[in-house]
């Protein structure tokens, strides 16, 4: 019996700590996700209380003395509990999770002001981000998002080849990515922090290794982060960039402030001060971003980047270097 | 006493089942006692020939019917087709104004003479024959057979062959080897062991001509890099090309770094422009910009200045050449080398007006990486 109930809490300790971290549901960091938390919660306990009264009354029907089985074989029973009951606390709850949910328009958090407005691109299997200032200007850049805390955020969702789904449970519910439709997505963080995001719709065989790290920052922290993004990349390593404008790296990846404008792969113009590199992959340093030439289609299989395996150790470090300055 | 057998079905079978194991084992007798003469040198029993002959065309036409013919009414074609003709099917079936080798002439069947029977054929037929080769007749295949295009060159030429005259299939086939300066000629006088300038000059452009058909590339000022490379991947089976592999595998390879050097450092004259309806500026923002909707790489980061020397240069090549190669890379690539799959890559889903756009783009830029004024605009 103890062994039993040993395992049990194992078991439960198990799933219970698979919700905990930074792409949790029930972490709550979000307007948006801890609304859907207290729905949650609701939905739960009232479903517990629900069942504990049914499973009483069919205890009492088989087991109880002939009073209460009189009693719950009445009509009244039947009309008030089995009807009554159910319609109301269904209507109820079916108004609250749209009103919660946000069917129909996109729901913004009246509270944070003007939102900033981002378009997320889904792509095998990789994000392309592009930030829209007010005064129309975009900066690119790809595989992570950096948020204001207390904001409305609100990014538009569009895929570039397969449905992708935009996931960062930290914050609120997916939102699937469709070719030739933009969806809207609109929440709040909370507070600074790093969570976790991931592609939530098969999209592919690397469909997995899909996802990008989010970091809320406070307010003027973003906006001075946002200026360096949109600054060019600072030209020190003259070895590194020629050795990247040779191998032709530039005819998919842009490096602004450079000649390499590819638009095909993702930004790599501030890529060392990203967190990851391969799209939530590996954290970055220069160390990672080698062993991702050297090796990426086994890291990342099918990936649409090219082996160049006919580039010598040399020409891959020097590249290496390049990218690791790039912040 | 005469004895009634009745004639059943199943001794209709038996008998028919006895005979047909006679008719193996007496021809196993017959191959086996060697009493059957395979020699050439007597020819065909006239029953066989007919046989023979009834099977091959047969197969031929079967084969080849649905094939739909390009147009091959392009000269360029028919001069390409001839370059090869001289040295890879000449020695066997002869040409205008040159008779076919004796030791050749003795094979079985004897190779016909071609300006007389390529007309017996179809394109899609000859198509066909050059592509697969005849079994039982000694006639190989194409060496690269997923190259299609270079197969119906072949065609263009075999049915321009019969009307040629003799000095036109002469001019035709010598190319730019007949270039009078510097000549290969002189150059091999001079000691410069370029004897396999020769080869290469039958097609390629020399220092007072350009490419003898707007289907060739002109090498000069292509990086020695890149020629050795291409050379060393013709050679090895590394990239497909019915041309070129035989001839960089009779080149020796001491050769290679001589022919890049050469070409690399030759100023040559560009191919005549022809540019039909493009969309230049599609073209150019192909070239530096790419389409990411089609997943097309910026062409320049890899064929501009400033690149790996290991990648060609693409400008002032000629549309045509450019279009077909393009549409190789695409639907066909014909390596499977690093440097081949990156380029299948880095081309995407290109369609085919950008790869229109994009040739003509850079069939009027200049080397310099400027368009040429006037050129084509």
């Amino acid at each position: 019996m103890i062994k039993r109930a040993g395992l049990i809490s194992v078991f439960a300790g198990l799933i219970v700590g698979a919700c905990a971290g930074d792409q949790s549901a029930l972490s709550g960091g979000g307007v948006e996700s801890d609304r859907t938390l207290l729905l949650t919660i609701i939905l739960t306990i009232g479903s517990v209380v629900i069942f504990l009264l049914v499973l009483g009354a069919v205890a009492g029907a088989l087991l109880g003395p002939s009073s209460w089985k009189r009693a719950l074989a009445r009509s009244g029973i039947v009309i008030w509990g089995g009807i009554a009951f159910p319609t109301v606390v269904l209507t109820v709850l079916l108004i609250y999770g749209f009103a919660t949910l946000g069917a129909g328009p996109a729901q913004s958090s009246p509270s944070a002001g003007d939102p900033l407005r981002i378009r997320v691109e889904g792509l095998q299997w990789w994000w392309r981000v592009t930030y829209l200032t007010e005064d129309g200007e975009e900066i690119e850049t790809a595989n992570e998002l950096r948020l204001p805390a207390r904001r409305t955020i609100e990014i538009d969702l569009t895929s570039a080849d397969v449905i992708h789904s935009f996931w960062v449970p930290a914050y609120a519910g997916k939102v699937d990515m469709i070719p030739g439709h933009t969806n809207t997505i609109t929440f709040v963080a909370n507070e600074p922090g790093i969570v976790r995001g991931q592609c939530a719709e098969y999209c592919g065989g690397a469909h997995a290794l899909m996802a990008f790290p989010v970091q809320t920052m406070a307010p003027d922290a973003f906006e001075e982060w946002l200026d360096g993004e949109a600054a060019p990349a600072v030209r020190t390593n003259q070895s590194g960039e020629r050795a990247f404008r040779e191998a032709g790296c530039g005819g998919c990846h842009t490096v602004r402030g450079t000649p390499a404008q590819g638009r095909v792969g993702p930004d790599l113009t501030h890529v060392a001060s990203r967190m990851t590199i391969g799209a939530g992959i590996m954290a970055t340093d220069e160390a990672a971003i080698l062993t991702w030439l050297e090796r990426h289609q086994s890291i990342k299989p099918d990936n649409l980047m090219p082996e160049y395996d006919f580039l010598t150790d040399a020409e891959r470090r020097a590249i290496a270097s390049y990218l690791a300055g790039l912040d | 006493m005469k004895r009634q057998v009745t004639l059943t079905w199943k001794r209709l079978a038996l008998g028919a089942a006895a005979l047909s194991g006679l008719a193996v084992v007496g021809a196993l007798l017959i191959a086996w006692s060697g009493i059957y003469s395979v020699a050439a040198s007597r020819g065909h029993p006239a029953w066989l020939n007919w046989f023979l002959e009834l099977g091959m065309s047969r197969s031929v036409k079967v084969n080849a019917k649905d094939l739909a013919s390009p147009d091959l009414s392009d000269p360029g074609l028919i001069a390409l087709g001839a370059s090869h003709f001289q040295g890879g099917c000449a020695p066997c079936h002869g040409a205008p104004g040159e008779p076919v080798n004796p030791i050749y002439q003795a094979m079985l069947p004897v190779p016909p003479k071609l300006e007389e029977h390529a007309d017996d054929w179809a394109p899609q037929e000859l198509h066909w024959i050059v592509k697969h080769g005849l079994q039982y007749a000694g006639m190989p295949g194409w060496a690269a057979t997923a190259r299609d295009d270079e197969i119906w060159a072949m065609v263009a030429f075999l049915r321009a062959l019969p009307a040629m005259p003799e000095e036109v299939y002469e001019r035709l086939a010598a190319g730019n080897a007949s270039a009078e300066k510097p000549g290969p000629e002189e150059l091999i006088a001079e000691g410069s062991s370029l004897s396999s300038l020769a080869v290469c000059s039958k097609c390629h452009d020399t220092a007072d001509k350009p490419p003898t058909s707007q289907w060739v590339p002109r090498l000069g000022g292509q990086s020695e890099a890149y020629i050795v490379r291409t050379l060393v991947n013709y050679r090895d089976n590394r990239r497909q090309s019915g041309f070129m592999e035989p001839v960089a595998a009779e080149i020796p390879q001491e050769q290679f770094e001589q022919i890049a050097a050469y070409y690399s450092g030759l100023e040559s004259p560009r191919h005549t422009l022809t540019v039909r309806d493009a969309d230049l500026e599609a073209g150019e923002a192909i070239a530096f910009s790419g389409d990411p909707s089609r997943r097309i790489g910026a062409c320049q980061a890899c064929h501009g200045r400033g690149a790996n020397p290991a990648y060609p240069r693409l400008a002032g090549q000629s549309q045509t050449y450019l279009q077909g190669q393009l549409k190789l890379w695409r639907d066909n690539p014909p390596s499977e080398t690093g440097h081949g799959r990156l380029m299948a890559r880095a081309m995407g889903r290109m369609s085919d007006e950008q790869i229109r756009d994009v040739s003509a783009w850079y069939a009027g830029l200049d080397v310099s990486g400027e368009t040429m004024p006037g050129a084509n605009r």
